[in-house]
């Protein structure tokens, strides 16, 4: 389509001797709907009276339509909507904690803070949830991994013997096996109580970690799924908010980021672009291996 | 947490957490990682809890929210020490985008391509102009509101919105004129 010829009664140049529409920066910006109201008021009588300008400006227009409709989905992925919400509740507990450590500070004389207060009682609930956990697991029959509720297979981990050395030091599997450490995080985040590679499954690894405050007991369990790479993903189930977390080692061929926050697994891969990682997957030994685990997220059951 | 905190928490979340989508989007249109962008998002909202008090109520989150991305993002080249050469963009108008007068460009049947095509046509665009027309066309951020997260004049965001939409009508334009 040819442009329809200019109007004697063309709009008025600007100071500089040319009219707006000369400068297709302009006349992107009156689409955009930028300018005064009076400038845009002068434009848009302009366009009704300079057909070929209304030209312009429609086509222009269409292409800025189709720039619109590449934009992104609204909504971010559930991985990354779950880590991040964790992140923060994680960051607002921290707020809360160095709050409550200041005011026992100003009240002083206190035999127990507050704070410890506050954390031996989520410690309390949390035996609790795993004694309730382990009666449940009782019943069950055999040990396929992904037959089991993930409370089930929580309450399992509570049968371990642990092997490793359990402390700030971590745990390591035997000569021969796929060595795992594991950190423990020592600003009252996360816990790790105990850590064993299976000895039934070689190249996995299972750990029970508990957090402080309100936060869910994690158990992790490390069985790879038939025909899966071992060590290639750990897998995490979450059970409600103050429910349990189950990880396996699967092999997905996909990537979800584990719905945990940074705050509390302050551990950093120099492997993986210092990306915040797990610590228990990721502690200082575990680096060193040239597969670190991948996590996904599953759905729970 | 006290009910003070509480209610501060929750406003957060109802005025930040709806547009994790965007600022998702827009971490990946800063870094070109997905992995990179997903840290960048979850350290964006922790910088942004922190700091919602200096949020100004009744303005726009979204434009805040990618203010603090657009830091962190330098910080994390900082950090790294491989922060990318800015593009000048002088050398892009002489080596990149060839000359040609916006009307040639001003075709019709923009609706027949693909949003999928539109994006990689953006994603080849140099990252001054890119980031603007995320921003203004894909975020749908005012002009003034482009110049505070990239933290550059309004006149400079005029330039590089109109530099960045070239670059994409140039590279669409011959799609455009390929099909039957």
């Amino acid at each position: 389509m040819s442009l329809p010829p200019p109007r004697a009664d063309a709009p008025a140049p600007r100071p500089n001797g040319r009219p707006w529409h000369a400068d297709a920066g302009e006349l992107d910006r009156f689409l955009d709907g930028e300018g005064a109201p009076a400038e845009r008021a002068t434009r848009q009588a302009d366009r009704a009276r300079d057909p070929a300008l209304a030209v312009r400006l429609e086509r222009r227009a269409g292409f800025l339509r189709l720039l619109a409709s590449a934009g992104a989905p609204a909504l971010a992925d559930a991985g990354l909507t779950a880590r991040v919400s964790a992140a923060l509740a994680a960051e607002a507990r921290a707020a809360a904690d160095a709050g409550a450590t200041a005011g026992v500070g100003a009240q002083g004389g206190s035999p127990r803070p507050a704070w410890a207060r506050r954390r031996l009682l989520p410690w309390l609930a949390t035996a609790a949830v795993l004694l309730v956990a382990l009666g449940v697991w009782s019943g069950l029959p055999g040990r396929e991994a992904e037959a089991l509720h993930p409370t089930e297979l929580a309450a399992r981990l509570l049968d371990w013997k642990p092997k490793g050395v359990e402390g700030p030091a971590g745990c390591a599997g035997g000569a021969g096996q796929d060595v795992f450490s594991f950190v423990l995080v020592q600003d009252g985040e996360l816990e790790i109580r105990a850590c064993d590679p299976d000895p039934q499954a070689q190249g996995t690894t299972r750990a029970l970690l508990r957090r402080p405050e309100e936060l869910p007991v994690m158990g992790f369990v490390a069985v790879p799924a038939p025909g899966a790479v071992p060590s290639s993903e750990v897998g995490i189930t979450e059970v409600g908010p103050s429910g349990v977390v189950v990880f396996d080692v699967l092999d997905h061929g996909r990537r979800v980021y584990l719905a945990l926050d940074a705050a509390a697994l302050r551990l950093k891969h120099a492997g993986l672009g210092d990306r915040w990682t797990c610590a228990a997957c990721h502690g200082s030994v575990r680096q060193a291996l040239p597969n670190p685990h991948r996590i996904v997220l599953r759905q729970a059951p | 947490m006290s009910p003070p905190a509480a209610r501060r928490h929750s406003e957060f979340e109802r005025t930040c957490l709806p547009l994790l989508g965007s600022v998702q989007a827009f971490a990946l249109s800063l870094t070109r990682k997905s992995a990179d962008a997903d840290d960048l998002v979850q350290e964006t909202y922790l910088k942004a809890l922190r700091a919602f008090d200096s949020f100004t109520r009744g303005t726009n989150a979204k434009a805040w929210l990618f203010t603090i991305a657009r830091r962190l993002n330098i910080d994390r080249f900082r950090r790294a020490r491989v922060r990318p050469q800015p593009l000048a963009e002088e050398a892009v108008e002489d080596t990149s985008l060839a000359p040609a007068a916006p009307e040639a460009l001003e075709v019709e049947g923009w609706e027949q391509l693909s949003p999928e095509a539109v994006r990689r046509a953006i994603d080849g665009v140099p990252d001054p102009f890119r980031l603007a027309v995320v921003l203004r066309d894909i975020q749908g951020l005012s002009y003034q509101q482009v110049a505070e997260v990239l933290d550059v004049p309004a006149g400079t965001v005029m330039s590089r919105l109109h530099r960045g939409r070239e670059y994409v009508r140039q590279a669409l334009v011959p799609l455009l004129r390929a099909r039957p």
